[in-house]
């Protein structure tokens, strides 16, 4: 199964944008692989564009270093899962070592999708959200992990050390994966009207969609930056002379 | 089959069919030579074709010799092209060698320049094996223009469904566009398929690192095929001309993957030894099938098998095999210099306590259930409680003893009791 995949990227109405984001697509001889992460430095605390780009820079290292070579070579994503977990709770431990050492809080939602041989493995921290499309219909598969007077309950580095939202399944045809940050979903839109997988027939479609959706989201009054990854597996065409 | 055709063309037989209709060869009675019939219903013969045929004469190109309609059906009388087509030439042959394949597509690059070339430029758009003719002397002939489009006309964007799923272009289904680049990735597409002999639409076929599925082919043949089939058209090559050119630097480069060579020669020498270690008990010995002498050869045939194996057939360095498809990366940091601090303060603990391995991690955490900010000289007032957190994945193996110390301003030491943790 192939895919096709674009991001969105804009900071709204904010002088800096502190959302990250990272969408790579590698051409195996298994198939296509397809990763997708979105990290939303926090707001209200110090360097939030440093905390999510680290966080990106240290997951890409880590998939291209110890994680691909052995997905290709036959690992399950279980394996990822291991590699990736362990190098979150390293990301926790730099994190609150770099605070200490800068007198500084900083953190970071982080929200992580890869596609690998019909399987796909979330891993989820914060607020930022995945949200699944089929049809016309949009769910949001990962938890929004807020406390009760609505103050982030995890993220990595200033929240207190708590395992990641792990979830794992098959992909299904006509169905369609949003990862995005808050500014993304805190206004009620109907993402699928745009993002409907039958609909989507190439990428420049998908960037077109998702800026359109941007605009709109502005327009209601989101002033938070706003980033999003929208990958559909590619419909195959069938014309035959 | 006994039928004449316009009174003077007597039909043969059947030696082609497609949706639009039948080709029959036939003899012309009154010039006495064998010549093609095309029969497709009215108004399936298109003008482009004819004029294509009449217009351009080309030795890959078949000479048109009359054309004429009956009211039901359309006919066009053809150069006679004797040979197989490039399907059934694969088909019988099975993969065809790096430098007859690069042949094959020169000389096809060489007639679809012509056509590129002419003035309104013609756009072949269904290049696919089945349409090309393989003659016995070896030459390369295009058949079947009747999906040609001229790209100065209006018809660059045909609504007619014309192309062949795993051969044509993703732009000419998904918008009919046909421009030169089209015919390029169909090039490319039957390049792949000689070479590997497998059906581009084959689901199997995942990657396009053909390398992986014919290891005697050249880095450069890779690059002209990966080149050929980029989805974007504008990353392919933009003319046939290029494409010739990069042969010719195959060409010159000389022909053969030189390290694959070289293992093909170790092999040959692996062979040769079994063969001497096979035959010298017999020529000292005599004949003596004794079962020890069987198990050694059934040993040294296994042996030998395994490590051609391994050195012609199995993959190895898999991670090359890998092509960055897309990378998107979007972030306002600048300076990747967080992780050198990082390391840069465990440097710096780890140089201070020799014998003490600071990697306990302990969070404090409030009455709700946060974790405490922690910020030089800042006191935090303890209203209820604070909790003290060690992540199971901080702790080690084997059990450890905590004890928590206390310190005032004052240097006032407190102690709490010692309590075993286990991960």
């Amino acid at each position: 199964m192939k895919y096709l995949s674009s991001a969105y990227w804009d900071a709204g109405s904010r002088n800096r944008n502190e959302d990250s984001l990272l969408l790579e697509v590698e051409r195996t001889f298994r198939g296509q692989l397809i990763y997708g992460m979105v990290c939303d430095g926090i707001g209200s605390l110090e360097e939030g564009e440093k905390a999510s780009g680290y966080i990106l820079e240290e997951i890409h290292s880590i998939m291209e270093e110890k994680v691909l070579p052995k997905l290709i070579n036959g690992r399950s994503l279980f394996f990822a899962r291991r590699i990736l977990l362990q190098a979150i709770f390293k990301l926790y431990k730099q994190f609150a070592e770099y605070a200490v050492y800068k007198n500084i809080n900083l953190g970071s939602t982080f929200s992580f999708l890869i596609i690998f041989k019909k399987r796909f493995l979330i891993i989820h921290l914060g607020d930022s959200a995945i949200i699944k499309i089929k049809r016309n219909k949009s769910k949001i598969i990962t938890p929004i992990h807020h406390n009760t007077d609505g103050s982030l309950s995890h993220c990595i580095g200033n929240c207190r050390y708590q395992k990641p939202y792990v979830a794992s399944g098959f992909i299904h045809r006509n169905e369609g994966f949003l990862i995005c940050t808050d500014g993304f979903i805190k206004r009620k839109s109907d993402y699928a009207y745009g993002l409907n997988p039958k609909d989507i027939e190439s990428e420049e479609q998908i960037e077109i969609r998702l800026k359109e959706i941007g605009k709109k989201l502005k327009k209601l009054g989101e002033k938070d930056n706003i980033s999003a990854i929208y990958i559909v597996p590619r419909k195959d065409i069938f014309i035959w002379k | 089959m006994e039928m004449i055709l316009d009174n003077k063309y007597e039909l043969i037989n059947i030696i082609g069919r497609g949706n639009f209709g039948v080709v029959f060869l036939a003899k012309d009675q009154r010039l006495g030579r064998k010549v093609a019939i095309k029969e497709a219903r009215t108004g399936h013969i298109t003008e482009g074709e004819i004029e294509v045929l009449k217009n351009i004469k080309h030795a890959g190109l078949p000479e048109i010799y009359d054309c004429w309609s009956d009211g039901n059906n359309d006919y066009l009388v053809m150069e006679y092209i004797e040979g197989t087509t490039l399907l059934d030439y694969m088909r019988s042959k099975g993969k065809v060698g790096e430098t007859k394949a690069l042949d094959i597509i020169g000389q096809l690059c060489d007639i679809l320049k012509v056509l590129h070339e002419s003035k309104p430029t013609i756009i072949y758009r269904d290049l696919k094996p089945s349409n090309i003719i393989i003659t016995p002397e070896e030459r390369v002939v295009l058949l079947d223009f009747g999906a040609v489009v001229k790209r100065d006309y209006s018809d660059i964007e045909s609504k007619a469904n014309y192309g062949t799923r795993g051969y044509s272009a993703p732009e000419i289904f998904k918008s009919q566009k046909a421009e030169k680049s089209a015919d390029i990735y169909s090039i490319g597409k039957i390049l792949r398929e000689l070479l590997t002999c497998e059906h581009p639409d084959d689901k199997k076929v995942t990657a396009d690192n053909i390398r992986f599925r014919n290891r005697s082919i050249s880095k450069k043949t890779e690059q002209i095929v990966l080149k050929c089939t980029q989805e974007n058209p504008l990353k392919r090559y933009q003319n046939v001309d290029e494409i010739k050119n990069d042969i010719n630097d195959f060409r010159k480069m000389g022909s053969r993957n030189i390290a694959f060579e070289i293992r093909k020669i170790l092999v040959a020498f692996l062979y040769m030894f079994l063969l001497a270690m096979l035959i010298k008990p017999i020529i000292t010995k005599g004949i003596d099938l004794s079962y020890e002498y069987i198990g050694v050869l059934i040993i040294c045939i296994a042996i030998t098998l395994l490590i051609h194996m391994s050195i012609i057939y199995f993959p190895r360095g898999r991670r090359t095999a890998v092509t960055k498809e897309k990378q998107i990366w979007l972030t306002e940091k600048k300076m990747p210099g967080l992780w050198l601090i990082g390391v840069f303060i465990i440097g710096m603990l780890l140089g201070k306590t020799q014998n003490i391995r600071n990697d306990m991690w302990v969070d404090l955490v409030d009455n709700s259930d946060r974790k405490v900010l922690l910020k030089d000289n800042c006191v935090y007032k303890v209203e209820d409680k604070v909790t003290l957190e060690i992540p199971s994945e901080s702790l080690p193996q084997k059990p450890v003893a905590v004890t928590v110390i206390a310190k005032t301003s004052s240097g006032d030491l407190y102690e709490s009791r010692e309590f075993l943790l286990s991960n």
